[in-house]
């Protein structure tokens, strides 16, 4: 008898209907279910295992994408130079990892590749980091090492001695790859080498005070060496020496200049006619020693850069010819490549092995010549280096040179013309500056333009310095190069061809790809008059004993006609022989004269009667006050500054582009204080 | 009693003594021979009742089944007129009908709504009710042979239903038949509730012999044997058989073994644990259960 039929199986079940009900609608339920699970299980089969396929090939194909992707990232880290430490192990742990995640399941193979990856951006970025920070650093090695660095003060040479050991610190953790260390350890470096610049300008200047003191003291005959004045006087340089062993240098400059002019009065009073007349021979003879040196110095430097010329031609040359080498190679590894699955499926086929055999051989050509060629330019480059050292080290000797012949020159005694007294002093960023006596003179002119007349006395009241050269390309880079310069875009015009100013890296180097970019000793052109306000701005920080400026107009006439009243400081007529201007439409006379078409270096030709150079021709130089055509009808006798306002400036002086008519001590000129062109500097002063 | 009337144990338990098949042959079921059985006097109160329009549609197990009109509503309604009053048993069993369509316990929607029965004298009782759109079980499933077995399931949840819910207000109806369940859509209705009674827990004499008809093909074997009276789950047993037939179109008890019944319900396409729920409803149900749910005559209390 089946179960079902059994009583006890009748007894067991609920005799209820609204149990019936209950096991009925389970029933429905328990089919429900079923029917859910089997709608499930039928779109899982009909979906699901397509999509795994379709995730299978998927995850396939992203390996092999990532596959391709590494060997490139792989083939592009070769590039780079190799050696550091942390980019090798970075670099061998992702080969591992590539190497193992050919044998695990896509996925994990995936994870893998991507982490190899990463291993490779990783290696390529401390790679790059490692070379942009040895590009940093070379040249911060360059500037601690040949900066000429006042180092008989202690504070400059101990300053000088933790930058270099901080250079061969950072060049160690290069070394070692930790990049990171080394990032922050340049910084460090950076701003100490910074701050130890700026002492060292400072004590530029205050060297420029202690070599005045130097000479002079030099200049005591030994009959007053015991004079107790003198004592005095030494006492008080004593003080200045310690104070530029300590880095005290404002004390130190006072104690110089005080010292030197003490012992210039002392020596104006004591000195005996035949003792003055020696002295003045003495120094003659030293300017002329130092004038030779300078134009053999000139001639060498001249040939350098014709070698380095020549030689970058090279480099250009061999460049070519390496890529042009290594497109050869790459073509042929490729060619390789393609022929490799041809000679495995063929081996039995001689044409095809011998095509191999060909294009091997032409390979390992390629590559000799490749590496030959890398070695040439390496070798090139190298020369290069060393010729751009030997360039650098030429030019600081040359400004060396010039600065102490202008020393010589500004400190010879005061010209008896005029009633200014003229006394030389070392200023902000190295400049030569003469101190300008109040006085009297007679503005206008009434052979020039109307704007120039009516001739009329006016009277300047206080002394002021006035820099004996227009600011040069060199004074520009140091302000330029300075630590914390932030540049506006309307101060310097960069986009100028002829701008002699250019941008290599972080720093701004003087441009030798325009002709007034030939030497830092050039005029400083394509500035703005508010970058040339901007630069004073900056002097005045670096010499905070002085406020610079630009010179107002009143002031430029007087300190340009140095007491004459003719059209130029040496008379009425100018041809470009005296100044640089366009000889080719002189002044006062109908002879033409030379047109250089380029401004030349400062100080080339004979100053005025209170030392101040080029004030005819070179460059216009940007004056302070804004410009009115009439401005001399009604202007203040006393000290006249220009009109409150205007649209345009005042500026002064010519250029070397300009007639002669241009150039004479009464023209005012005027443009827009943002301008900038080849014609225009400008000079400072200070008071 | 049943050996007395019935030629098939699916006749219905009020189809009277002749049974369908006579009552068919001799043209009893016709609704002009079936109308003369009513007393003018009847007629005359019923009418009285506010009803018109009245109309012999069946026979039932006392009586003759009219149709009639509400007066005022239109709306139809069935009168059950006894037929024999003078037959105490015939009288009891109506009496019983009108107390439980009546009574308060017995849930809407279940059975027809009771609205008036009257003993008239001279005339015969008549018992007024809804009138119940649709058709009986039998014919709704000669009308649907081709129904599907989602859909015949449906019907045998109804039914449980229905009974669940007349079975939770304490009542049994003990004459569960083809023709005593009306069918309309997926909506179940019972009719006939002469033998109702209220189920009651605890013992209960089995000396007095049930005297309410009761369709043999869906009885258990002890209440058929008239050995004690129909019990909830005797009640049960017969819904599972009248499901039986729904699903197969055959009669429970008509098969010998439980086997032939599960090889007849695969064969309908029943699934296993539908099978698996019926089969053991449609074996008699144990003494102790039925003892437990005894009823209680209505009105005994």
């Amino acid at each position: 008898m089946n179960k079902s039929t059994q009583p006890s199986t009748a007894s067991d079940t609920n005799w209820s209907a609204a149990g019936m009900v209950d096991l009925l609608d389970d029933m429905h339920r328990r089919r429900a279910r079923w029917r859910l699970w089997i709608t499930v299980a039928v779109l899982v089969l009909t979906f699901a295992v397509p999509v795994l396929f379709l995730y299978n090939r998927l995850a396939d194909a992203q390996r092999q994408a990532l596959l391709d992707e590494y060997d490139v990232q792989r083939a592009r880290l070769q590039r780079l130079p190799a050696g550091n430490p942390a980019v090798d192990a970075a670099r061998n742990e992702a080969q591992t990892l590539r190497t193992e995640s050919a044998q695990k399941t896509a996925r994990v193979g995936i994870q893998d590749l991507q982490k190899a990856i990463d291993l490779i951006y990783r290696a390529e970025q401390l790679s790059r980091d490692e070379q942009r920070l040895r590009k940093l650093l070379n040249p911060v090695g360059e500037a601690v090492e040949r900066t000429p660095w006042h180092d008989s003060s202690t504070v400059i040479a101990d300053s000088k001695t933790a930058c270099q050991q901080q250079h061969k610190a950072v060049t160690a953790l290069l070394d070692q790859g930790k990049v990171a260390d080394a990032e922050v350890q340049l910084a460090a470096l950076l701003v100490n080498l910074g701050d130890v610049q700026r002492q060292n300008v400072e004590a530029l200047q205050t060297d420029t005070c202690r070599s005045d003191w130097l000479r002079l003291s030099g200049q005591i005959p030994e009959r007053l060496l015991q004079n107790t004045a003198i004592t005095a006087i030494r006492n008080r340089a004593e003080q200045g020496d310690a104070g530029w062993k300590q880095g005290d240098w404002i004390n130190a400059r006072l104690c110089y200049t005080g010292a030197a002019s003490d012992l210039q009065k002392f020596l104006d009073q004591e000195l005996t006619t035949e003792e003055k007349s020696r002295v003045q021979q003495a120094d003659a003879e030293r300017i002329s020693r130092l004038e030779k040196e300078k134009s053999d110095l000139a001639a060498k430097l001249n040939a350098a850069e014709t070698q380095l010329d020549t030689l970058e031609k090279q480099i250009v040359q061999a460049s070519l010819e390496r890529s042009n080498a290594l497109e050869q190679v790459g073509k042929l590894t490729a060619d390789l490549a393609a022929l490799q699955p041809l000679a495995d499926a063929g081996k039995q086929l001689p044409e095809v092995q011998a095509t191999l055999q060909t294009r091997t051989a032409e390979l390992a050509t390629a590559n000799q010549t490749l590496a030959k060629l890398t070695a040439s330019e390496k070798s090139l480059l190298e020369t290069k280096a060393v010729l751009e050292r030997q360039l650098a080290e030429s030019r600081v000797q040359v400004q060396e040179l010039e600065r102490g012949i202008l020393n010589r020159r500004s400190t010879t005694p005061a010209p008896s013309t005029g009633s200014s007294k003229v006394t030389g002093t070392a200023m902000a960023a190295g400049m030569q500056m003469v101190r300008i006596q109040p006085g009297r003179f007679m503005m206008g002119s009434e052979k020039g333009y109307s704007d120039e007349k009516p001739i009329h006395e006016v009277e300047i009241t206080k002394p002021f310095y006035m820099g004996i050269h227009e600011v040069t390309i060199g004074q520009i880079l140091l302000w330029l190069n300075s630590p914390g310069m932030v540049l506006q875009s309307n101060w310097i015009d960069f986009s100028d061809s002829d701008c002699p100013v250019r941008k290599n890296g972080s720093r701004y180097e003087l441009n030798t790809a325009t002709e007034f970019g030939r030497s830092e000793q050039q005029p400083m052109v394509c500035i703005s008059q508010l970058g040339a306000k901007a630069f004073c701005v900056w002097c005045s920080q670096q010499d905070p004993q002085h406020k610079y400026r630009l010179p107002w107009e009143a002031e430029w006439e007087y300190a340009a006609r140095a007491g004459t009243r003719t059209e130029f400081p040496w008379g009425d007529s100018c041809n470009g022989t005296e100044a640089n201007i366009n000889g080719n439409n002189p002044f006062g006379t109908d002879e033409a004269g030379p047109y250089l078409g380029v401004t030349r270096d400062v100080g080339s030709y004979r100053p005025n009667a209170w030392g101040l150079y080029d004030t005819v021709g070179n460059v216009y130089e940007w004056c302070g006050d804004w410009y009115d055509s009439g401005y001399y009808q009604a202007s203040p006798k006393q000290d006249p500054q220009g009109p409150s306002t205007g649209s345009r400036v005042l500026c002064r002086s010519g250029s070397w582009h300009y007639f002669g008519s241009d150039a004479r001590s009464g023209l005012r000129g005027d443009y827009n204080p943002d301008s900038t062109n080849v014609f225009i500097g400008f000079r400072v002063v200070a008071e | 009693m049943a050996a007395q009337r019935t030629t098939s144990p699916a006749d219905r338990s009020d189809s009277g003594p002749p049974g369908k098949g006579y009552r068919t042959a001799l043209g009893l079921d016709d609704p002009i021979l079936l109308m003369d059985l009513i007393q003018p006097e009847t007629l005359n109160a019923i009418t009285a009742e506010g009803l018109a329009d009245i109309t012999a549609v069946d026979r039932g197990g006392y009586g003759v089944i009219l149709k009639a009109a509400d007066h005022v509503t239109g709306n139809p309604r069935a009168v059950k007129v006894v037929l024999e009053p003078e037959d105490k048993h015939r009288l009891q069993i109506f009496r019983r009908e009108c107390r439980v369509l009546d009574s308060r316990e017995l849930p809407p929607g279940i059975a027809p709504k009771f609205h008036a029965a009257r003993e008239p004298g001279g005339a015969q009782p008549f018992l007024i009710q809804e009138w119940i759109e649709g058709k009986k079980l039998s014919a709704w499933l000669d009308a649907n042979p081709s129904l599907s077995i989602a859909h015949r399931e449906s019907v045998c949840r109804a039914l449980f239903a229905t009974y669940a819910k007349l079975h939770a207000a304490n009542l049994i109806h003990r004459d569960v038949s083809l023709g005593n369940i009306m069918i309309s859509g997926r909506t179940v209705r019972l009719i006939d509730f002469g033998g109702a009674g209220r189920a009651a827990a605890g013992y209960r004499s089995q000396n007095t012999h049930s005297k309410v008809p009761t369709t043999d093909a869906f009885a258990s074997g002890p209440v058929r044997k008239q050995e004690r009276k129909p019990s909830i789950a005797d009640e049960v047993h017969a819904v599972a058989k009248v499901c039986f037939t729904v699903l197969t179109g055959q009669y429970a008890f008509e098969l010998n073994s439980a086997d032939q019944r599960r090889v007849v319900m695969q064969r309908a396409g029943c699934t296993s644990d539908l099978i698996r729920i019926l089969l053991p409803k449609m074996e008699d149900p144990p003494l102790q259960l039925a003892l437990q749910t005894a009823p209680l005559e209505f009105g005994d209390e």
